[in-house]
């Protein structure tokens, strides 16, 4: 297992330095000048401009650019942000821990109500509650976050009165971090029940569920121990991936309820034409969804001890 | 059965665009108008109502004054869309310019429009304004309580002249102090230019005469700052010393940056009304809007949409909306340096055949209205004269008629060039602007006109793209006022200006240019920027020139301020909460 966890870690060197190169090549060759954005459409004179492009260091080759982004990249250092001018460092250092923990929210939000809602509609296969569970975790995946955020936050605070503005970031433990999750839980939340209802129902009719319920054993038991323990390791790999991309933020809610994730520094980024910005983000992100990606495949060889033969 | 005159009363109020569709359908049938008739009359209607110039949105003007609440409460609390950090040699683009808020320049522009002693207390010119001296108020201080002093001026200017400071207007505001080309090309670092004569008095020496000198050491980038808090660090910023109204006393910079700005005790002239501002980035402005509706902010940028919903009569948010005119020109363009649009006749056709007040309203929401001169009333050799081609269509036709083509089937193809980024308004706006200019130009004149849309990343790559495109080339870009001195229209007039995108040319024009630029009688130039003006307005240099804006939701109870330069931060001091 060490030796998966050790292979698949070296491997993620030669991919992040693809992502880094193609991010980098796309900044540079993509629409949107940095330096006509800072100086904004009333330019300066022609000679400012070359000033400026010299300043940055953005009058070198692409990869020269790109070489030295590298040399610093390796030592920790993304370079300062053309806009805010703070470093790069320091924004992903202060946005990270907070779009990891509202992704955490959001996962734990999925994993109980998907988990919980697609055993449910399993237990209950072709009756009403299946059929209500699916209506409802259709409609919540049809409503974009980006509609829906200005739904829930209009009802909140201006209709219902419950809550002031949610802006800027509150903590785990705070009203604000459980509307925002909920509303990035909505949309995955329908492949984890359908995922849920799927597994449990082929387990429960496999023949050891039948000699379980022979035995005498309860029904709490049987599908607690022997039918989720089968049932929940497909659902784990999609949990967690799903996890690795929340990790990466949500743009659209981040906005909405304006907290200072890495989804509101691609945003912003993006915008400006921030690359130093936008091409650290891009590669923490990628980092983060390739560990998780990591890490559910060690869960999934403890949940499926198959799978840890197979590798070995 | 109607008579005939109820007939042509109910045909010409649909023709002339003062009924919609549905209606004159509706009444023609009541009326019983015959189906020739409505066919002939549905073929004849305008695609795009004509809209009244009372229909085109007016600035709201200055709010009555009230009884100021207790000092302890004059806190402002305001939400900004962009972000937002205090070095005043680096703005421009899409940050929020609040350096006004807490530097001081040697002189500045005040609420109403007049140039006043900042830093410097009074300032002369040698007869042929190539030597200015400025005298400094003795009393002036930094937000840390050390003496404001000439060299910290000269420090000032220099460091903005510098490749290393990153100034983004280095040219406009430092650009005519001798010795200026050699601290750029890094072969000095101070400006032979400047002489500090004492320690309250500097003296400047231009290389050619700038009779507009003072109002350029008003440039918001040239504000007085302090060496030592300057080189203490890249990030200086983060913690300022200030030379302004107001002091940093918290400032997180990022994403979700948040700012305290408090009043300078050691400002030495009127203090500032308000005792403290709170600024917050929100990049989403449906969520300021929900903050400002709950009663969470005082004051946020009013939206294009926004501001139709709050225009309308009875509008919402219509008591809280507070706007100007800003000194800018957004506008679509010819390419006059080639055919067709070389052709002067056919410029001011094109011109004449668009009702830019449905175009202003049907585009952009009435945020922007037609701009009937450049310079607007209340700038310096401004009016309200109407000089750029009104509305109409028969004269639109005779225009073409009498042009070197003769009719508009010899005009070779014609492009509109739809170039969205830098736009002040929302993505797509300004392609929904173009697509009803090509819809008036088809119904107006019979001319069909190709979009285009494109990212350029500079705008010298914007005149290859015009230069290579076949025929006649119709673009966007704008200009605006960065000093209080209407020689910003220069450049765009010039042969070969630098804001002279349309290739226009006039011998006679550049002459007059000329002797505006380097006049000493502020008269006499006044004058000659108002004849610039006109010329550039009535040759039909622009298309669809529409006037900048500046647009905001305040709270009832905020008063005091006004639009100067584009911008409500020239009268932060004069702002305050009413009970």
């Amino acid at each position: 297992m060490l030796a998966l966890i050790v292979r698949r870690l070296l491997t993620f060197i030669p991919m992040l330095f693809v992502l880094a190169l193609i991010t980098f090549v796309l900044s540079y060759y993509g629409p949107g000048d940095p330096v006509r954005l800072i100086m904004g459409e009333n330019w300066s004179s022609d000679e400012v401009y070359q000033s400026l492009r010299s300043e940055y260091g953005l009058d070198r080759p692409l990869l020269v650019q790109f070489g030295d982004y590298l040399l610093h990249a390796a030592q920790g250092d993304f370079g300062r942000s053309y806009i805010q001018r703070v470093s790069v460092g320091e924004l992903i250092g202060r946005a990270l821990p907070v779009s990891a923990q509202l992704g955490l929210a959001a996962i734990i939000l999925i994993a109980v109500l998907g988990i919980g809602l697609g055993i449910v509609a399993a237990l209950w296969h072709h009756r009403w509650p299946d059929a209500a569970i699916g209506f409802l975790g259709v409609l919540a995946h049809s409503i974009p976050a980006f509609v829906l955020a200005p739904i829930v936050l209009v009802t909140l605070v201006l209709k219902l009165k419950l809550i002031a503005t949610p802006t800027g970031w509150h903590g785990f433990f705070s009203v604000q971090t459980f509307i925002a999750a909920s509303i990035i839980a909505a949309g995955p939340l329908l492949g984890v029940i359908r995922q849920t209802r799927t597994s449990v129902a082929d387990v429960l009719s496999e023949d050891f569920v039948r000699t379980a319920r022979a035995k005498g054993l309860t029904e709490a038991r049987i599908i607690g121990i022997h039918v989720m323990r089968n049932a929940l390791a497909p659902v784990t790999t999609s949990l967690g991936l799903t996890f690795g991309y929340l990790l990466g933020g949500s743009i659209f809610v981040e906005s909405a309820f304006s907290i200072p994730g890495l989804g509101q520094l691609f945003f912003s980024a993006i915008r400006t034409s921030d690359y130093p910005l936008l091409t650290g983000a891009t590669i923490v992100s990628a980092f983060w969804i390739m560990l998780m990606s990591l890490v559910v495949d060690v869960l999934y060889g403890l949940f499926d001890p198959r799978v840890r033969l197979a590798n070995g | 059965m109607t008579d005939i005159r109820e007939d042509r009363t109910l045909i010409e109020l649909f023709t002339s665009g003062h009924m919609n569709r549905r209606s004159f359908l509706r009444h023609a049938a009541i009326s019983g108008l015959s189906a020739g008739a409505v066919i002939a009359a549905l073929g004849a209607a305008p695609a795009f109502p004509a809209y009244a110039q009372d229909a085109v949105p007016q600035p709201t003007g200055p709010r009555e004054d009230g009884t100021p609440v207790a000092d302890d409460q004059q806190i402002l609390r305001m939400v900004t869309p962009s972000p937002f950090r205090m070095d005043p040699p680096t703005y421009g683009g899409d940050l929020w310019q609040l350096q006004m808020l807490v530097f001081q320049c040697l002189t500045r522009v005040d609420a109403d429009g007049s140039l006043v002693p900042g830093i410097a207390d009074s300032w002369t010119p040698s007869d042929d304004a190539t030597v200015w001296t400025f005298a400094l108020n003795p009393e002036a201080k930094f937000s840390d309580g050390t003496p404001i002093t000439a060299n910290d001026v000269k420090w000032s200017f220099e460091w903005i002249a510098n490749p290393a400071s990153q100034s983004t207007s280095a040219d406009l505001a430092t650009g005519k102090i001798v010795g200026y080309d050699k601290v750029r090309d890094g072969s000095a670092t101070t400006l032979d230019g400047i002489v500090v004569k004492d320690d309250h008095t500097i003296e400047f020496t231009l290389s050619s005469p700038t009779s507009y000198f003072d109002a350029v050491v008003g440039h918001y980038s040239l504000a007085i700052l302090k060496q030592e808090n300057v080189e203490s660090g890249e990030e200086w910023w983060r913690a300022p010393v200030t030379s302004g109204f107001f002091k940093v006393t918290e400032y997180t910079p990022g994403d979700q940056a948040t700012m305290t700005l408090e009043r300078n005790e050691h400002w030495f002239r009127e203090p500032a009304k308000l005792s403290k501002i709170t600024m917050q980035l929100v990049a989403d402005p449906q969520t300021q809007l929900v903050q400002y509706d709950n009663g969470e902010i005082d004051g946020m940028v009013c939206q294009p949409a926004e501001f139709a919903r709050a225009t309308k009569p009875g509008g919402e948010r219509a008591a809280d909306l507070f706007w100007d005119i800003a000194d800018a020109t957004w506008y679509f363009g010819f390419a006059a340096f080639k055919e067709p649009f070389d052709d002067i006749k056919v410029r001011q056709a094109f011109a004449s055949a668009l009702d830019l007040n449905a175009i202003s309203i049907a585009g952009l929401n009435g945020i922007y209205p037609p701009q009937p001169r450049i310079l607007r009333s209340g700038f310096p050799g401004g009016g309200d004269e109407q000089w750029q081609p009104t509305f109409d269509v028969d004269r639109a036709k005779q225009l073409i008629s009498e042009s070197t083509y003769g009719s508009v089937d010899k005009l070779p193809k014609i492009t509109i060039i739809i170039s969205e980024q830098g736009g002040a308004t929302a993505l797509g706006t300004w392609g929904k602007v173009a697509t009803v200019i090509q819809q008036m130009l088809q119904q107006n004149l019979g001319v069909e006109v190709e979009l285009v849309r494109q990212v350029f990343n500079s705008v010298a790559e914007q005149v290859d793209f015009i230069n290579t495109t076949e025929g006649g080339a119709i673009f966007r870009l704008s200009f605006g006022a960065p000093i209080q001195d209407p020689s910003y229209i220069s450049p765009i007039g010039k042969t070969g200006g630098s804001s002279n995108i349309t290739g226009y040319s006039n011998p006679e024009l550049d002459d007059i240019i000329d002797q505006a630029d380097a006049g000493v009688d502020p008269a006499k130039r006044l004058e000659l920027y108002a004849q610039i003006d006109k010329t550039l307005s009535e040759d039909a240099v622009f298309l669809a020139p529409f006037r900048g804006t500046s647009t905001w939701f305040f709270k009832p109870q905020v008063r005091g301020m006004t639009v100067v330069l584009g911008r409500i931060w020239n009268s932060i001091h004069q702002m305050y909460i009413a009970e």
